[in-house]
């Protein structure tokens, strides 16, 4: 038994203390590298893409950047420095927009002006998205920005406590190493069949509405879009080599356009998209949308869009022999043949 | 909104709902039901099972200050509850996947 006085003045202090130890244990060992390079000996846990990419484009030594969405989040950093002589980082950010690319990008660019190459991903379902368009996520700013007294949510957090610090204390105990690049983001250890992608995919029926047009309004959309989030930002960094890509989503992808009766309205806007990128000398854009016979196996994906690491594999090596290269002279009746391709495909086949 | 759909009007019903395919629809609701089924729902009900029964059965915070003995396990429970509260306020958002 203890007075009251005794009982309240203890438990502040130690509280004080408590809060104190684990500020200092997070900025030391810093697992969401905010403020210092991996350190030596320490096997970080990198779980949070949100929170550890920032601390990635900081932090690490690169040239090379790949961002994007889950379409390259299996990508091999090691292949691509192999094969393209270079020293990349891998920013995934599933779902992200062409703006949240294009942000993360700019921060990239500022925190490391010898970057001298880019790799990202032009989802097909995000061309006609709004140009300021966000995910239904609040990011964590605090660890964006180079505010000393916002960086309290990161040294006072429960989640960077459990994930950050615990993970890597059970990596250390495990006698683990780091987690690699590769590894990052990477869910290539997820199987991939043909029977769990349609076990995901909800088909809707076919509609009696008219086919959709592409209208002077998606137009717009699109437009402000690729240039603001994609053109600028290349005209902006003539010093940097930007490879983008139009990712290889499953057939059963054209499948839903086609029951929505959108299919010939998608084409527009990839052709009118491809049409604002093919003229800017430090975009090389890849059509991986006619890797037909990846897109119509379903085995490779574990949902509509999702594909395997062996298909990052594939477009990497692409990339390097520069195969599938869209240019002004060869775009239209690229597109043409793809448009004929998945405006003809037999998807009722798909489900008997 | 509720009232109002009781009464028939089902204006107050987003668009983008009404205009959802039957399918759609139907994947929604099974979702649903397989969720409220799932590991995550049954620790949810454990929770407020045990809440329940924390209400019922036992001392109120009347009741317990009547009772409180002012000791160095009290004060370290205290001290570690305060910072459980503290570094709870601060969490990591993460995105829902709806289009890739």
């Amino acid at each position: 038994m203890i007075s009251f006085k005794k009982f309240t003045i203890g438990s502040i202090l130690l509280f004080l203390f408590g809060a104190v130890l684990i500020m200092s244990i997070t900025y030391v060992i810093d697992p969401y590298f905010h403020y210092r390079p991996p350190m030596e000996g320490i096997p970080y846990y990198m779980s949070n893409t949100s929170s550890v990419n920032d601390g990635i484009a900081r932090q690490f030594d690169y040239d090379m950047v790949i961002v994007g969405t889950c379409m390259i989040q299996n990508i091999k950093t090691t292949q691509v420095d192999e094969l393209l002589q270079t020293r990349s980082i891998k920013l995934t950010s599933g779902s992200s927009t062409f703006y949240e690319n294009r942000l993360s990008l700019e921060r990239t660019f500022a925190y490391n002006p010898s970057v001298n190459f880019v790799i990202r991903d032009l989802g097909l379902s995000m061309l006609s998205r709004e140009s300021d368009a966000v995910r239904a996520a609040i990011e964590p700013e605090y660890l964006y920005d180079d505010d000393a007294i916002n960086d309290i949510n990161y040294l006072l957090n429960k989640e960077v406590m459990l994930r950050g610090l615990g993970y890597t204390a059970i990596n250390l105990i495990q006698g683990k190493d780091m987690m690699s690049l590769d590894e990052y983001s990477s869910n290539r250890d997820q199987k991939r069949s043909k029977e769990i992608t349609l076990s995901y995919y909800i088909r809707d029926e076919e509609t009696t509405e008219k086919e959709a047009l592409f209208t002077e309004e998606d137009r717009n959309i699109v437009h402000d879009n690729i240039m603001i989030n994609v053109v600028d930002l290349a005209k902006e960094h003539p010093e940097i080599e930007f490879y983008c890509f139009y990712p290889p989503f499953s057939i059963l992808f054209y499948d839903n356009l086609n029951q929505i009766n959108q299919l010939a309205r998608e084409f527009e806007i990839i052709e009118y998209t491809t049409s604002l990128l093919v003229n800017e000398k430090n975009i090389t854009l890849f059509s991986f949308i006619e890797l037909y016979d990846v897109v119509s196996d379903l085995d490779n994906y574990k949902d509509a869009g999702h594909y395997s690491g062996e298909i990052n594999d594939l477009m990497i090596e692409y990339m390097h022999q520069g195969e599938y290269i869209l240019t002004e002279e060869n775009y239209k009746e690229r597109l043409a043949e793809a448009r004929e391709f998945y405006m003809n495909y037999d998807y009722d086949s798909l489900f008997t | 909104m509720i009232q109002g759909i009781l009464a028939g009007d089902f204006s107050g019903i987003s668009e983008e709902f009404i205009a959802l395919s039957p399918a759609s629809v139907e994947w929604f609701i099974l979702k649903t039901i397989s969720a409220a089924f799932s590991l995550e729902a049954l620790q949810i009900y454990v929770c407020y099972a045990l809440v329940l029964v924390a209400d019922l059965c036992m001392k109120n915070t009347n009741q317990r200050i009547e009772s409180f003995r002012a000791n160095y396990t009290s004060m370290i429970v205290t001290a570690v509850l305060l910072l459980w509260s503290l570094v709870s306020f601060a969490g990591i958002s993460y995105f829902i996947y709806f289009d890739f």
